[in-house]
Formats: structure tokens, sequence, C-alpha cells
């Protein structure tokens, strides 16, 4: 979508245009619940990120500016509310670290599908948070690193290095020396 | 003379391409994709060929994780967030065009104040026609700061 086409949404959108409204609601929904859920790893939370989120949009819509897509802001103001509740959640929970369950793969472990999805959505879980949030921009949902490193304003050279440690971790937890858990 | 770091080799931005977005070109920048950089992974060397039997297996792995799906509950509160259409759209249209037109601006800016001067003199307690002459001239010469208009006529011999 040109950014006037959706410049004309958003201006109808914030006019009152139910149509336009759910189209926009529609449209950015999934790919915001799905970034907030894997940085937050709480239904609860995420559903109160993506409200936030688009509170502020349905404000900002009168006066928008098309200066970057719609998609963009919104991912950002989501990953920085992301961002802000995992500070506030590791200042609260400075004397009794949350239990981590081990997931691990073990050497020769033929685990079943289930055992094998927690495994790695543990370990993407543990992974260090600018790190987590460049592996699902790009690779669970899809953005190019052009579009990904905008949201997390970075240059693209800095996104690519957060890409490369998270998978470097994501094999050292997963791969190393196992069979790939892939049976 | 200060020699730069040499150049890397074909084989080394591969690599590092395929450490950062996979074994799987389709998932590269599409500047990325270039012929040379396509042909040396179809028949890659062995240090590639490892670095890329790793990075499937790490493909295939987050592959199997599934896009977390938002409630039909949360996108009825989005809606309900939404804003409400203006009670009156078309006199909120007006008044965009009005705003926003360099030309409409002055010409509705004028009008208003003519509609509003009319109201104005209507609703006033001198606008309106009293029926007596007398007290038209009265307020009239008034106006132009000629106290007695009888004396005035008197004395310039009119009478």
């Amino acid at each position: 979508m040109s950014l006037v086409h959706e410049s004309e949404e958003i201006a109808r959108a914030a006019g009152g245009d139910r149509l336009a409204q759910s189209a926009l609601v529609t449209r950015h929904t999934p790919g915001i619940y799905a970034v907030a859920f894997r940085m937050l790893r709480n239904r609860g939370d995420a559903e109160d990120v993506v409200q936030e989120t688009f509170l502020r949009a349905w404000k900002a819509m009168p006066g928008w500016e098309p200066r970057a897509k719609l998609s963009t802001w919104l991912h950002r103001v989501a990953l920085n509310l992301c961002f802000d509740r995992l500070r506030r959640t590791r200042e609260r929970a400075t004397d009794s670290p949350p239990e981590q369950v081990d997931h691990g793969l073990g050497p020769g472990e033929q685990l079943d599908q289930a055992q094998r999805v927690a495994a790695i959505e543990e370990a993407i879980a543990k992974l260090p948070d600018r790190q987590r949030a460049a592996l699902v921009l790009c690779r669970l949902e899809g953005h190019t690193n052009i579009e990904a490193a905008s949201i997390m304003r970075v240059s693209v050279d800095a996104l690519e290095s957060l890409l490369a440690r998270a998978r470097r971790t994501l094999k050292m937890q997963l791969l190393n020396g196992k069979d790939h858990g892939l049976g | 003379m200060v020699l730069g770091d040499p150049e890397p080799s074909l084989e080394d931005r591969v690599i590092a391409l395929v450490e950062i977005h996979g074994a799987d070109p389709a998932l590269w920048p599409p500047t990325a994709r270039t012929a040379d950089a396509l042909s040396l992974i179809a028949q890659p060397p062995v240090r590639l060929s490892k670095v890329m039997a790793d990075e499937a297996a790490l493909d295939g792995l987050l592959a199997d994780v599934r896009r977390p799906e938002p409630s039909p509950e949360l996108v009825a509160s989005l809606m309900a967030d939404a804003p409400r259409p203006k009670s009156s759209a078309f006199w909120a249209q007006i008044k965009e065009r009005l705003r926003r037109s360099p030309v409409l601006a002055p010409v509705g800016g004028a009008a208003a104040s003519l509609v509003f001067g009319l109201l104005l003199g209507v609703l006033s307690p001198y606008g309106g026609s009293t029926g007596d002459d007398a007290d038209t001239d009265a307020m009239i010469y008034a106006a132009l700061g000629i106290d007695d208009f009888s004396g005035a006529f008197e004395e310039s011999g009119f009478e």
C-alpha cells in the first residue's frame, strides 16, 4: 500500500469511518500482537501493549504525516512499550529470578513436536531483548532488514549484528553437539 | 602508507550472509542475492558447506514456531477504542475545506462576519425601525456628532 493511499485511509479512520478503522485493525493487529507476545511471553501483557499502541495511534491519526509507514510506527511504539515493561519487570524482580524450565535437547533425544517447539521458544525467550526483537521481526515476522532497522531505530549493520548474535546463541543452545532434535 | 583490511573473499561474504539471514537465499536481502553468491552456495566449499548445514538446521527449527494469534476480544476492544464519527460530518467537511483553502478561508471569514453583523444589528435595540422618523434622525445625527440638529438648521436660516 502506498503512503498516499495509506494516508487517505488513516484520515478516514481518524474521522470515524468504521470500515477504515476495521481495515487498519485487521491488517496490523496480528503482527503487532505476535511481536508483543514473543517479547513478553504473556498473553495479557501482550494484549495490553497492543491496546496501548492503538490508543496512541487513534490519537496520532488526526495529525498524521506520511513520513513513515503506519506499520513501522505501530511496531516501533509496541516494541518500545515492550522494552519498558521488560525493564520494569527486571527492576521489580531483583531477589528471585523467574524459574527457568530447561527444555534443552539432549543428544539423540527423540523429542515430540510440542517439546521441540517449547524448547525453541524457551531458547528465543532467553535471548537478550534486542537480539530477540531483531530475530522476531526479521525471521519470525518476515520484515526486511531495512524495515526492522527502522522499527528498532538502529542502522542496518547494527541490526544484522544483532541477528547474527541471536542465531549464534540459538545454535549453541539448540544444536551444539546434538541431534538437532529433529528425530 | 596505511593499508586497509583486505577485501573479504566471496566465501567469507556468503558465510557472513548465511550467519545473519540463514541458509535459504530466499530470506536474504535482494541485493545480496548476486549471481556469484548463488552459484557458490549451489556447490559450496567445505567450510561454507558446514556453516550452511548448521544454519539450515536452525532455520528448520525456527520454521516450527507458530505465530501467536490475537483473540477476537482484543480486536473488538481495539474497535471500541477507535474514534467515533463526528455528529455532523457535513459541517466538519465544510470547516475543513474552508480551513485548508487559501481562497475560501478569507471569503468564509468575511461571510461569517457579515452574517454575524446582520444578526447583531437585527437583535440590537437600535437595530430595528421604531416607526418614529424623529427618533431615527436623532440617532443618525447623534452618530455624526451633532447634538441638536433642529437648532443647527435654525441658525443657518433654513427655517
